[in-house]
Formats: structure tokens, C-alpha cells, sequence
């Protein structure tokens, strides 16, 4: 079949640095494509090129057998090629009609035609499979509510080419496959979907054909039923990722370091409890909006929180993290952009802000020591720095994680709480910081991942707990782990009938 | 009266400078500073400051005049800087208020420099070696027998000025040409000489002027009264008191 | 990828390379270079050691409360009760003073106060000092206080207490002027304003010292760094483990001690307060801040680019009364201009890095 949308040679280079070279790739209708690449490899970029908001350096761009060369977002979307962004992109104070129809306001009369435009709303989330009221105010709603609406949204324009940017990164597994089932119709009407993620069990499961980016190369173009996904991370970091996830040390002392009973964080948490045992790595497993990351802001003083902790024996009560900090309780948010670092700041600034007071020569800052400490840093933890004094944000998200573990780790806490340690983290950088994480266990510090990530969970945790509505539904002790069992606790239904319901959902 | 006044302003300034001038045969230059034109008479006194220093400069060749007006006391202690880094040879100030001035004219005054002061004074009456003014305690003084004959008996607020010497002498003469009148002074406010404050104040000044306020018709004739009057009377021929019947 | 591990860099070259990704800090001291030409091709006057030196003396005023503005907007904040707090703390300390320097105490407080310092000049001085330095730190607490604990945006905070000092300075005035009474305390205070010390006006010793002391908290202090982090973003301040509150509040302290320190250099000079004192001084000190580079969403903070800011505005103001090109009813005008031009230059180098 002829490609409706194929690259040929395509290069794009920022000043000196090339980030794309010579990728040609096509793109056919009814076929969905996934492009993967670890962070930085230029799936964005590509991505870019493809919908319009960059043009190529080198190399040109053909639609349905003809040179075009798109002068923007517009006229890309013109010809029918819509990409739905990664980062949800809408008016908060707005209601979900608004959003969808914002800048293309249906019109009556020459007033808008509210009426036509809820109605309109309905039907597209109905087709995703979503139930959300046209009317909901876009702030009320979850993040993957917002998803789906950003997707409405993308696909309201008509279109022969639909880009996904790892749509399902916000996703839980029930949302993921009504996602999918609208891949599949979109599949069906002749649609090319491209198709770009991080998970590579979901690109198995629902693409034809994987393209593999490294470096701003293109590595392969393979069908999908003939690559496994220890073969495409393979590809993607270009060394052997079958080992993934560190050994397991045999369970080694159990001492308990904190115990809590009854924790309630308003809103929330109720009454959940739990323990945790020296060199131990605890999962929490559970749905987005479980109530994970509340129950552990809670316990390092984030959140306003109840219940008895007893840390080493001790009663305790942080009411903020810089307490829980001096406590030796470090947690690292899932938030990194937002509430891990400083993105305006450079790197050593951001190393050292949760330790400042290690730093300080009488009354002030010995910079000297700040400069050893990030060298320390940046070897210890492979941060990837083009230059020591770039900006945090500047970092790709496995380097801004690395250099968020960096930061805490100053504080040499016994206790480390990591939420969502490789969200957004490329493949090859999981694998050090898992390295990472099970080395501080066996320092004997004690670790508790919380993750939404299943297999992570399995991998890399002794047990897990699975928490569902705000309560802690049960555990999974490290000889039982499986992605099944995660799931009962977490939904209160196995598997297949997660599957099932989301089809019965869309 | 205005140009009466203020050809002293320029003959006061210029006495020392022009016999300066004329006896040793070199440049001299007069610094001006005088409040900006927020109301009739200061604009009156900024246009005919300007007129006189460009007659005196066109009438003594080798004199130079430099007027710098200024909208606050601070701006005006600046500009008193600005002038004395500009070498003048004499000063003629009218200060903007009386309290804030005398610090800067001072320090003006130790360069050496000639100092004129008009109108509104200085605190400290040394420094000045030449003051130009009407006879205030006169305006506030016939200002008083005027409301004690004609109201006999009543009450009365007075809206004075900014807290200049002048002012103050206005208001105690005619504090003192009051006494024992059957008219009494219920307040006193500063209004400082600008048609808005008075108004506001006169509204806050006490309850019995503010209930005549609210009551209908009086309150829109005597508020017009009053703005009218504080257009037309800041001329420097009335005196700064205002007096409204309770 | 592209990036490559970070290898020790030589010093020249990270000289350089610090050369050219500040640009945005240097830009200041550019832009007063450039003024000072502007002013010497303007007016022959103007390059005068006595020009230049009552453009630095006069302000002062407007640095020293900069700096302290430069810690509020550096950590996210806001203060626009500056010139009104300026107001208060000038007639306060003058109501004291005179209260002091009065033949028999008026009540109870100035009795007290007057067994502490005494009955002479250099007492009753010391006392209005320290009195006008603990109203202003107080007044900052106010400030802080409220924006914090009551969580309410400092830009409505503020305006509140910029009402309510103002109030208090015209009620405590009544309507007129406070004024040091005194002749005696009058020439005890003066050099402060007007004297000089080695040739340099005392004014400009006391604002660079401030400057150098707001340059060391700011960048090589604990707090100065958590000032910087809570601009920059409260969250990761408090997921940090930064006392968020404590740095809160204690900006604004500082920002009430420096407007202090600002009237201790101000009151020699004019020895009164009216209700007009200080008027719009918050905008000055907020365009000085923002010309020296501080952004004013926070997460920066430039003490030195501050100081060069509030002479750039003084010196527009001198140059525009000395030439004869605009007239200086304009200088506001132009001074406004000045803050766009600012900002859009700050933008553009900021695209760039």
C-alpha cells in the first residue's frame, strides 16, 4: 500500500547539534506505527517535523505521493495530520465543550451554538469510551478525564493521520484499553495512527510496524509480531536490556523501621496501615487517584495527616518534609517538574537545596564544597550534563531524575520514599536507577516505590501493597507477585475482565 | 498684587546678583525654584517667574536665569541640588512647604550662595538673607474681622494650607481677630491649597458641617461655594481661610 | 545523544562562558555606562563631581529599599506598602523625637523611653533610630504575617497596608506635617544626609554597605538560597524541605528594615514627614528591581543590579532637568519608557541563552 505521509532523509539540527539524521520512514493508511526511542533519541522532533511545527533542515516531507512542506501546525491539521501532545494543553477554568470546540466555536445566528456544541461533545467522548459531562469544568476532572478530552479534542478536526505522544502515560490499564479500542476503530476506517510510547508491552500489543530511533537515527523499521519488547529496548539502547531489574537479595533482617497504624489523610486516605523492615524495597501499587501518593505526602508532613508512626521505635509526627528530612525520611516526588527541582536553577543549586545546612562555613555557603558535592553527583550518578552550570530544565527526564535522587540522597536518609521513580525516564536510564535503588537497600536503607508501572512493581519490589479508593486493599508478598494479582487488589477484578469492561465501556 | 509680587521676586533675586555682576564684569547665574502649577497663583507665579527672567536676561547681558519648578517638596530639594551643582551665584526659592525646604536651602545657603526666599518661608528665618512677602498676618487678620461682623454669631471650619510659615500666620491672626466674636472655630484642616482636598475635608471636618451636607439642596450649593472659592480666593490676595456657616 | 559527561572546565573558558550566558546581569551596568554618555553629550554640566554626586546621594532612598524589595520579589513576593510604610516610620520617629526632646515626658511611654536613652541630642537620636528600625521591621512582619498565615496574594496585602500606613502617617499629622523640632538634634543628624566622609557622601557609604551586606545574605547564605527556591517554586521549596513560612516572613522583614534604614538617610534631609512622603515609592523601588534584572516572578535576585537600577532612574530624572531636549514634566513619562525598554532587552536575552 502507498504511504499517505513518508519522511525521505529528514535531518533537523538545533544550531550545531544535530537531533535528527537522514530518517525515512512511511506512513500507511490503516496501520498503526510506533515510533520508541529512549529519551532525547528525537521521537519529539520527528514528531514535530511530521505535524508541522518544525520544518526539516534536510530532507522533505511527502503526503499521499506528493513533496509538501508545511508552514505550520494549520496546515498540517489542514491536510488532516493532528497530533494529540503529551502535555495536557486546555483552558482549566472552561468547561469540557469549551475546550473541545476553543477557537472553533460553532456558530448560530453569530452567536455560539452551545446547544449543538455540548451535543457534539457528548458524542465524541462516547465514541472514546469516555463518560464525561460536556459541561464539567476542565479543573474538576482527573488527569486521564483531561486526556480524553485532549484526544476528543484532536480528533474532532477531520483527519487522515492521527499522532499520539505517549498517550498512556497518564492512563490507568482500564483507560489504556479503551484508548486502544479507539486506536482499533481508527485503524479500521483507514487511519494512519502513529504511535509514540515508552511501554513497550503496549506497542506489541497494539501496533503493525515499530520504527526504533537512537541517537536522532533511525535503527530499524521491523513488523511489530516479529519483535518482542527485550529485543526493541535492545534496539533503543543499543545493549543487552534483558536483565532489566536487579536480583533480589535473599529476605535479609526484618527489623522494622517504621510502623503505621490507622493513617487517615482527609479526602484522601483512610485508615491505612502498614510496616516497613530495614533493606526492605515496599511497592505501592494501585490506580492513579488511589490515594498512594496522599497517604506518603501525608507521612513526611505534605499533607495534613493522622495516625500513630513509629519510626525506629520512636512516635513521630513530621509536620513538614523539612522535619521529615531530619528524621532521615526522604521523599521524592512524582512531580519532579513541578515540586522536585528548581527547572529556572542550576544544577548545584537544585544538588544541594534539601542539605544547605552540610554546605555552610559558619554563616555561609562554602561554594567549594557544593562544586566536590555535584562533581560527586555527577559521577555517582551519571547525571548527563552537556555543561555544570546548565539549568535543571534543561536536563532530559532521566537526568532530572537522577540529579532528584542526587539531591535527596545528601541527606543521607534511612528511610527513601521514591513516587513514580522512571515516569518519563528512558529505558536505559531505568535501568541504572533500579540498579541504583536496590544498592541503597542493600546499604540497608529502607525503600518504598510507589508505582503504576506493573512490572516495575514485580521486578523490583519484596512485596507490595495495593491500595484502591483510598484504602490499602491488601498485599502481595514477593513470592506471589504478578501483574493479576496487582490488578484484582487494585480494581477489584481480575485481568481479563478489566479487558473486558473497558471493551463493554467504548 | 501678582506681578506686584513678583516683580520683587526678581528685583530681590537680582539685587545682589546684578551688583555683583555690574561691579566685578563676570557671569552671574540666578537659580529659581518655585513649586510646580497646581493651582491659579503658582501658575500665575511660574509664568511670570519665566517672563521676568527672560526680560532680565535680555536687560543685563551676561546674566543667566535658570527656573526649575517643582511638584513636591522632595522634587524641590532635588532640584535645589541640581541647581547648586550648576554653580548659581544666587538663589530665589519659594519653598514648597516650610518644614521640608529648610534642610535643603541650607545646604544651599553654606555653598556661599545668595538666598531669596518668597512667600511661603523657611523654618529658620537666618537663612534667608532677602524674604519677599505679603503681609500675612494682615490677610488672616482682616479675614476674621470680616466673618465676626458679618456672621455675629455662628461657627466655623477653616480650611487652611499646606503647613507653610505663611500659613500659619494667616490662621493665627485670624484666630485672633475672632476672639471674643460670638464665632467659633469648630476645626481646622489643612486643605493644602488644591481644589480636591477641600472638599474631602470640609466632608470629615465635623458632624454638623456633614449633616448640612447630606441635607439636600445646601449641601450642592455649598460644596460649589466652596470649590469656587478655592479656585478663585488661592489667589495670594485673600487670605487661606475658609469659613463655611455650620 | 548529544550530551556528553561534564569534564572539569578550564578557568578562561568558563570565564568567557560566564561572560556570555549572564549577559542578563551585566545589562544593567551597560545600560548606566550608556546613560552617563547619553548625559555627558546632553549637558556640559553633567559630568560635574558634584552632579554626579547628588544623582548617587539622592538615590539612596530608592536603593536601599530596593535591595530589601529585591529579597521580597526574588522569593515571589510583593510589597506595595513600601512608600506609605516609608511615610509612617519618618513621622513616627520624628513624633518621638520631638515627644523626647520635649521639656516634660507627654505620657507614660516617652517617660519610659526617656530613662532608657536620656534627655540628650545623641540619646534621644539613638533612640528615634532604633525605634524607626523596629517600627520597620514590625511593619514587614505585618506584611509577611498576613500574606503568609492568611494566604492571601501579597499584591492585596500590601495595597491593604499601604492604606492603612498612609492613614496612619496623615492621622498622626493630621492632615499637615511632623517636624523635627529641634535645632540642636536637627544639626546632630544632619551629616548623615549631608556630610561626607574621605570625599564620598555619607549616603551612598550607607547604600553600598547595604547593598554589599544584601549581596552576601542573598547569595551566600542559607536563606538567600531558600529566598531563591521559594521564588523560583514554592512546591519544590516545601517538597525541599525549606521552611517556607519562616523565609516568607523574613523577606519582608528585610524589606521593612531597609525602607527603615532608607528614612534614617531621609529624615536629616527634609526632617519632616507629610502625608505625601514617599508617595510612589513602591513603584520606583519595583521598576529599580525589575531594570536590575530581577524577574519579578520570583526565583531571581540581583542586589547590585538593584543599586544600578535605582541610579538609572535618578539619573534619567538629572539628565532630563540638565539638557534642554524633553521637558522634564516628562521625566515620568520617560522613566516608564525606560521599564518596557528594560523589559523587552531582559526578554530578548533571555530568548537568546
Amino acid at each position: 500500500m502507498a504511504p499517505i505521509l513518508s519522511a525521505h532523509r529528514i535531518s533537523r539540527s538545533f544550531g550545531p547539534v544535530e537531533v535528527l539524521s537522514d530518517i525515512s520512514f512511511g506512513l500507511e493508511p490503516g496501520e498503526v506505527h510506533a515510533v520508541i526511542g529512549e529519551n532525547g533519541a528525537g521521537k519529539s522532533t520527528l514528531m514535530r517535523i511530521l505535524s508541522g511545527h518544525l520544518q526539516p533542515s534536510k530532507g522533505a516531507l511527502e503526503f499521499r505521493g506528493e513533496p509538501v512542506r508545511f508552514s505550520g501546525p494549520v496546515e498540517a491539521e489542514r491536510r488532516g495530520i493532528v497530533l494529540v501532545h503529551q502535555e495536557i494543553l486546555l483552558a482549566e477554568d472552561l468547561t469540557v465543550s469549551e475546550n473541545l470546540f476553543l477557537g472553533r466555536e460553532l456558530r448560530r445566528f453569530g452567536l455560539t451554538d452551545k446547544q449543538a456544541m455540548r451535543e457534539s461533545t457528548r458524542a465524541a467522548l462516547a465514541r472514546l469510551g469516555a463518560r464525561i459531562p460536556p459541561d464539567a469544568q476542565v479543573r474538576g476532572l482527573s488527569i486521564a478525564e483531561r486526556q480524553f478530552v485532549q484526544i476528543a479534542r484532536a480528533l474532532l478536526v477531520p483527519h487522515q493521520v492521527v499522532i499520539f505522544d505517549e498517550p498512556t502515560a497518564v492512563l490507568t490499564p482500564i483507560e489504556a484499553e479503551a484508548l486502544f479500542t479507539t486506536i482499533r476503530r481508527l485503524k479500521a476506517d483507514g487511519i494512519a495512527v502513529l504511535y509514540i510510547s515508552h511501554r513497550l508491552a503496549e506497542v506489541k500489543a497494539i501496533a503493525e510496524r515499530v520504527t526504533v530511533l537512537r541517537d536522532g537515527q533511525l535503527v530499524a523499521t521491523r513488523d511489530a509480531s516479529s519483535l518482542e519488547p527485550v529485543e526493541m529496548a535492545r534496539l533503543m539502547v543499543g545493549r543487552d536490556l534483558s536483565k532489566l531489574y536487579p536480583d533480589k537479595p535473599a529476605a535479609g533482617s526484618r527489623d522494622m523501621v517504621l510502623s503505621v497504624t490507622g493513617a487517615s489523610v482527609p479526602g484522601f486516605v483512610h485508615n491505612a496501615s502498614f510496616e516497613l523492615h530495614r533493606g526492605e524495597i515496599l511497592g505501592f501499587g494501585g490506580l492513579v487517584g488511589a490515594g498512594r501518593t496522599e497517604l506518603l505526602e501525608g507521612l513526611v508532613g505534605l499533607r495534613s495527616f493522622r495516625g500513630e508512626v513509629i519510626l525506629e521505635g520512636r512516635e513521630v509526627r513530621f509536620r513538614n518534609a523539612g522535619e521529615a528530612l531530619a528524621s532521615g525520611v526522604a521523599y521524592l516526588t512524582e512531580d519532579r517538574k513541578g515540586k522536585g527541582l528548581l527547572l529556572q536553577q542550576d544544577l548545584r543549586v537544585n544538588l544541594t537545596l534539601a542539605a544547605l545546612e552540610r554546605f555552610t562555613r559558619g554563616p555561609l555557603i562554602d561554594a567549594a564544597a557544593e562544586d566536590r558535592a555535584l562533581d560527586g553527583a555527577l559521577r555517582n550518578f551519571d547525571i548527563r550534563a552537556r555543561r555544570r552550570n546548565m539549568l535543571a530544565g534543561q536536563l532530559s527526564g532521566g537526568n532530572q531524575q537522577k540529579l532528584l535522587l542526587a539531591k535527596m540522597m545528601l541527606v543521607e536518609p534511612r528511610i527513601i520514599i521514591i513516587d513514580e521513580p522512571t515516569r518519563g525516564v528512558d529505558i536505559g536510564t531505568r535501568e541504572q536507577i533500579y540498579q541504583f535503588i536496590a544498592r541503597l537497600a542493600a546499604q540497608g536503607r529502607s525503600i518504598i516505590v510507589i508505582s503504576s508501572e506493573m512490572p516495575e512493581l514485580i521486578g523490583l519490589c519484596d512485596r507490595v501493597l495495593v491500595m484502591r479508593n483510598g484504602r490499602i486493599t491488601g498485599e502481595v508478598p514477593g513470592e506471589d507477585l504478578s501483574e493479576d494479582a496487582i490488578v484484582f487488589l487494585a480494581t477489584g477484578v481480575h485481568e481479563d475482565k478489566a479487558a473486558a469492561i473497558a471493551a463493554g465501556v467504548a | 498684587m501678582k506681578k506686584l509680587a513678583l516683580s520683587a521676586i526678581a528685583a530681590a533675586g537680582v539685587a545682589f546678583a546684578l551688583g555683583a555682576a555690574q561691579a566685578q564684569q563676570k557671569n552671574v547665574t540666578i537659580g529659581v525654584s518655585i513649586p510646580a502649577a497646581t493651582h491659579g497663583w503658582t501658575g500665575g507665579v511660574v509664568y511670570h517667574a519665566e517672563e521676568a527672567a527672560k526680560r532680565l536676561e535680555k536687560t543685563y547681558p551676561g546674566l543667566k536665569v535658570i527656573v526649575k519648578t517643582s511638584p513636591s517638596g522632595a522634587a524641590q530639594a532635588n532640584a535645589l541640588e541640581d541647581l547648586s551643582a550648576q554653580k548659581i551665584d544666587a538663589l530665589v526659592v519659594l519653598p514648597f512647604n516650610s518644614d521640608e525646604l529648610t534642610n535643603p536651602v541650607l545646604d544651599v545657603k553654606r555653598r556661599g550662595t545668595f538666598i531669596t526666599v518668597v512667600d511661603r518661608g523657611l523654618k529658620d528665618p537666618t537663612i534667608q538673607d532677602i524674604y519677599v512677602a505679603g503681609n500675612n498676618p494682615e490677610f488672616g487678620r482682616v479675614a476674621g474681622k470680616y466673618f465676626a461682623d458679618y456672621l455675629k454669631q455662628g461657627n466655623v471650619v477653616v480650611l487652611r494650607g499646606i503647613p507653610t510659615v505663611i500659613d500659619e500666620e494667616r490662621v493665627t491672626s485670624f484666630e485672633k481677630a475672632l476672639q471674643g466674636s460670638g464665632v467659633k472655630i469648630l476645626d481646622k484642616q489643612y486643605a493644602n491649597w488644591t481644589a480636591m482636598t477641600p472638599s474631602a475635608s470640609c466632608r470629615t471636618s465635623c458632624p454638623s458641617t456633614r449633616r448640612s451636607m447630606r441635607s439636600g439642596p445646601r449641601m450642592t450649593t455649598w460644596r460649589w461655594a466652596c470649590l469656587r472659592r478655592s479656585v478663585r480666593r488661592s489667589a495670594p490676595t485673600s487670605s487661606s481661610c475658609w469659613a463655611v456657616p455650620a | 545523544m548529544t550530551e556528553r559527561g561534564a569534564e572539569a572546565v578550564p578557568p578562561m573558558k568558563s570565564l568567557r562562558r560566564w561572560l556570555h550566558a549572564d549577559l542578563r546581569v551585566v545589562a544593567p551596568f551597560v545600560a548606566l555606562g550608556a546613560l552617563v554618555l547619553l548625559g555627558a553629550l546632553v549637558s556640559d554640566r553633567f559630568l560635574t563631581v558634584d552632579n554626579l554626586v547628588n544623582v548617587a546621594t539622592r538615590s539612596a532612598f530608592i536603593a536601599i529599599i530596593a535591595v530589601g524589595a529585591t529579597f521580597v520579589i526574588a522569593g515571589g513576593g510583593l510589597d506595595l506598602s513600601v512608600g506609605s510604610m516609608a511615610a509612617l516610620i519618618a513621622g513616627v520617629m520624628i513624633f518621638v523625637m520631638n515627644g523626647l526632646g520635649a521639656p516634660a515626658p507627654a505620657n507614660a511611654f516617652f517617660a519610659t523611653l526617656s530613662t532608657l536613652f536620656g534627655s540628650s541630642p545623641m540619646g534621644i537620636l539613638a533612640a528615634g533610630i532604633l525605634l524607626a528600625l523596629l517600627l520597620g521591621a514590625l511593619c514587614g512582619l505585618a506584611n509577611g504575617v498576613v500574606t503568609t498565615f492568611g494566604r492571601i496574594e501579597p499584591f492585596i496585602v500590601t495595597l491593604g497596608t499601604m492604606g492603612i500606613y498612609r492613614g496612619l502617617i496623615i492621622w498622626l499629622a493630621a492632615g499637615g506635617t511632623i517636624t523635627m523640632r529641634s535645632v540642636e538634634l536637627r544639626e546632630l543628624y544632619r551629616p548623615v544626609y549631608f556630610g561626607s566622609i574621605a570625599g564620598v557622601p555619607v549616603p551612598i557609604l550607607i547604600f553600598l554597605a547595604i547593598a554589599a551586606a544584601g549581596a552576601l545574605l542573598l547569595y551566600r547564605t542559607p536563606f538567600g538560597r531558600h529566598v531563591v527556591a521559594l521564588g523560583s517554586s514554592e512546591d519544590v521549596a516545601r517538597y525541599s524541605g525549606v521552611p517556607i513560612a519562616r523565609v516568607r516572613v523574613l523577606t519582608y522583614v528585610i524589606q521593612g528594615v531597609c525602607v527603615a534604614l532608607a528614612i534614617l538617610v531621609y529624615v536629616p534631609r527634609l526632617g519632616s514627614a507629610t502625608p505625601t512622603t514617599g508617595l510612589l515609592w513602591e513603584l520606583q523601588a519595583i521598576t529599580a528591581v525589575v531594570i536590575g534584572g530581577t524577574m519579578l516572578k520570583g526565583g531571581t535576585g540581583r542586589v547590585w543590579g538593584t543599586i544600578a537600577g535605582a541610579v538609572i532612574l535618578e539619573l534619567v530624572a538629572n539628565i532630563m532637568v540638565l539638557s534642554d531636549l524633553v521637558s522634564e514634566y516628562l521625566v515620568g513619562a520617560v522613566q516608564g519608557a525606560i521599564i518596557i525598554v528594560a523589559m523587552l532587552v531582559q526578554r530578548g536575552l533571555h530568548r537568546r541563552q
